[in-house]
C-alpha cells in the first residue's frame, strides 16, 4: 500500500503494514530526515529490526506526543536531573521487561529521543535502590570481575551502601 | 593563653581551571585498558544457556543506551552500578559526565551555581549547609561527630574510614575548592578586642593540586584538625562563593573562590553554662599529619603561635589582626570581610564550666589532644 497525502505506511520487520500519519511518523528523526531527503514518500517504509507489536507501541507513543515541542539540547541537563516520568508515559511503560527493552532499541534505532529517554528512565528506576547483586539478577548480567577486582571496588564504595 | 572563646576559621579557595588531561586518566583503575573493555563486552555478550531477553542484553551492553540509562541514576546508585560488571564499571569510570555526577571531576564549563557533592553531604551532613542559600553549617562540636551515621557502628565506621574509601577522592563541590587557611578568631582576654590569626596552608604539604583543589579527605582531616586542637570551642563551617577572582593558574581571572570559615557560633539556644560535651574520644581516626597541612608543619603549636603573635612577629606562616593577607593570591585580600559580613556570630562564646561538665567531658583529654601535634585519635 503506497502512502498518500498525510498517511505513510511502515512495514515492520515481520512484514506487517501499518499506516501512520506523517506528523506522527516524524517524531522519529530517522524517518523525518529520510522524508526530507526523499521529498514525497511514495513507497512503503521498511522498518527492519522492529516487530509489529513493538512498532505499534512506538507509534502509540509518537501519536500521544506528536505535539510535544521538539527536544532541545539546552534542557538536556535539567531533564537528566530528574527521573520523573509523566503519568501517561508511566502507564505506557508498564509492559513486560522484554517489551520495554525492545521499545528502547526501537527508539534508539528510529532516533526518537523522547521515547528513548522515557525507556531509559524506566530502566534507571528499576536499578534504583538495588545492590549490585540485585541489579545483576534483575537484568541477568553476568559478574565478570575477578574476586580481587570486585573486592577492591567493594572496599572503595561500601561507605555508601548503608543508607 | 588561648582564649576558649576563640573560634576557628578555615578558608577554602576555589579555582576554576580544569585540567582535563589530568582528570581524564586520574580515576580509571589500573586494570582497565582496551583489552578489559573488549573482554567485558565479550563476557557480557557470551550467550547464556537460555538468554531470556535478547533486547535487554543488547540495550545493556551497547554503550550508547547503557550510558543513557546510567545518566539517569542518582549518585548512590551509580556507585552500586560500578560493581555490576566490567563493562558498567569501565563506562562509569571513563565517562566524564558520570564522573562529574560522582564528584571526581568538574563539569566543563563550570556550573553557574556551584553545588555541594550530594554524596558527601549525605555522609558528612554537619560539614555542609542544610540549604544552599544559608551557606553556613550548624554548630559543630565534638559530639556532632557522634551524630554522624558512622559514629556508633564500628563496622560501618571502618568502612567509611578505610583508606580505599572513594569519598576521600571526591570533591566537596562541583567547582574546585582549595583550603587556604586555618583562622583562629578570638577575643583578647584583656582588651576584649576581637582578633584573629591565620595559618597559611601549604599546598605541597596539604596535597592540594593547585588546579584541582582539595579533595574531601583533606577537608575532613582539616576540620578534624581544627576540632581536635580547639575542641572546647566548636566550629561553624561557612562556604562562601565568589565570582571573578583569581582563577588559579588561568589567565583572565575567570573563576570562583569558595571560603570555608570554621568559627564559633553563639549557642544561644543551649544556654550558657549548660552545654556539655558528651565525649571527646572521637570514633574517628585521623591522618596523623593533620597539622602538617598547616604552614609551619608540626612546629605549629598553639602556644608557640601565641607567643609569636605577642611578639608581633610576622612571617609567611601566620598573621594577626584583620590586616591584609599580603602573601596571598590576588583578589583574596578581603577574605576576612566574611567574618563580619557572614551569618556567623562571634559574641561571648560558650562559658564552658569544666566543673559542671561531669564525667561526660574529659577536659584533660581535650588538653592532651590539643597539645598533641599528631592528633591521632583512635576508636
Amino acid at each position: 500500500m503506497a502512502a498518500s497525502g498525510n498517511l505513510l505506511t511502515f512495514v515492520s520487520a515481520d512484514n506487517v503494514h501499518i499506516e501512520v500519519e506523517r506528523d506522527v511518523a516524524e517524531r522519529s528523526l530517522l524517518i523525518k530526515n529520510m522524508l526530507e531527503d526523499l521529498g514525497e514518500a511514495t513507497e512503503d517504509i521498511p522498518i527492519p529490526n522492529v516487530n509489529e507489536p513493538v512498532l505499534r507501541k512506538v507509534i502509540e507513543w509518537c501519536r500521544h506526543h506528536k505535539n510535544d515541542p521538539p527536544a532541545s539540547t539546552e534542557d538536556e541537563d535539567s531533564r537528566r536531573k530528574t527521573t520523573d516520568i509523566d503519568e501517561w508515559d508511566q502507564k505506557f511503560t508498564q509492559v513486560d521487561q522484554e517489551m520495554l527493552f525492545e521499545i528502547i532499541l526501537a527508539a534508539n534505532y528510529l532516533d526518537i529521543k523522547g521515547l528513548l529517554d522515557v525507556g531509559c528512565k524506566t530502566v534507571a528506576n528499576m536499578i534504583k535502590g538495588k545492590s549490585p547483586e540485585e541489579i545483576r539478577k534483575t537484568f541477568n548480567i553476568q559478574n565478570d570481575f575477578t574476586p580481587e577486582e570486585e573486592d577492591q571496588i567493594r572496599r572503595e564504595n561500601e561507605w555508601a551502601e548503608d543508607r | 593563653m588561648v582564649n576558649r572563646d576563640n573560634p576557628i576559621v578555615f578558608v577554602l579557595c576555589v579555582d576554576n581551571m580544569l585540567r582535563e588531561c589530568k582528570t581524564e586518566m586520574g580515576t580509571i583503575p589500573p586494570y582497565v585498558n582496551e583489552q578489559t573493555i573488549l573482554t567485558a563486552k565479550f563476557h557480557s555478550k557470551t550467550p547464556k544457556p537460555a538468554p531470556p531477553h535478547p533486547a535487554q542484553t543488547k540495550v545493556l551492553t551497547t554503550p550508547d543506551t547503557l550510558l543513557t540509562i546510567l545518566h539517569y541514576l542518582p549518585p548512590h546508585d551509580l556507585l552500586s552500578s560500578e560493581r555490576v560488571c566490567r563493562l558498567w564499571n569501565t563506562l562509569i569510570k571513563s565517562t566524564h559526565t558520570l564522573q562529574c555526577i560522582l564528584g571526581y571531576r568538574f563539569p566543563s564549563p563550570p556550573p553557574e551555581h556551584p553545588t555541594f557533592n550530594p554524596l558527601l553531604q549525605w555522609l558528612f551532613p554537619s560539614l555542609f549547609p542544610i540549604t544552599p542559600s544559608t551557606k553556613t553549617t550548624l554548630y559543630f562540636v565534638p559530639e556532632t561527630i557522634h551524630s554522624l551515621p558512622f559514629a556508633h557502628n564500628r563496622k560501618y565506621h571502618e568502612k567509611v574510614f578505610s583508606e580505599h574509601a572513594s569519598w576521600r577522592r571526591m570533591k566537596p563541590m562541583d567547582v574546585p575548592c582549595r583550603i587556604k587557611k586555618l583562622v583562629i578568631h578570638w577575643k583578647d582576654t584583656e582588651s576584649h578586642e576581637p582578633r584573629d590569626a591565620a595559618y597559611r596552608v601549604y599546598d605541597p604539604w596539604a596535597g592540594q593540586d593547585p588546579v584541582l583543589g582539595a579533595d574531601m579527605a583533606l577537608v575532613w582531616d582539616f576540620v578534624l584538625c581544627g576540632l581536635g586542637a580547639y575542641a572546647e570551642r566548636g566550629m561553624v563551617v561557612q562556604w562562601v562563593l565568589r565570582e571573578g577572582v583569581d582563577g588559579g593558574e588561568g589567565e583572565g581571572g575567570i573563576g570562583y573562590e569558595c571560603s570555608v570559615l570554621v568559627g564559633q557560633k553563639n549557642r544561644l539556644e543551649r544556654g550558657r553554662g549548660t552545654f556539655r560535651f558528651s565525649c571527646l574520644r572521637l570514633p574517628v581516626e585521623m591522618e596523623s599529619e593533620g597539622w602538617g597541612y598547616l604552614g609551619g608543619k608540626n612546629e605549629v603549636e598553639v602556644r608557640e603561635w601565641q607567643v609569636a603573635r605577642k611578639e608581633e612577629e610576622r612571617s609567611l606562616l601566620w598573621k594577626t589582626g584583620d590586616d591584609e593577607d599580603d602573601e596571598d593570591d590576588t583578589g583574596s585580600d578581603d577574605e576576612f570581610d566574611y567574618l563580619s559580613d557572614s551569618d556567623v556570630e562571634f559574641p561571648g562564646g560558650p562559658s564552658l564550666d569544666t566543673s559542671h561538665s561531669g564525667d561526660e567531658w574529659d577536659w584533660d583529654a581535650a588538653v592532651v589532644c590539643s597539645k598533641n601535634p599528631e592528633l591521632s585519635w583512635r576508636v
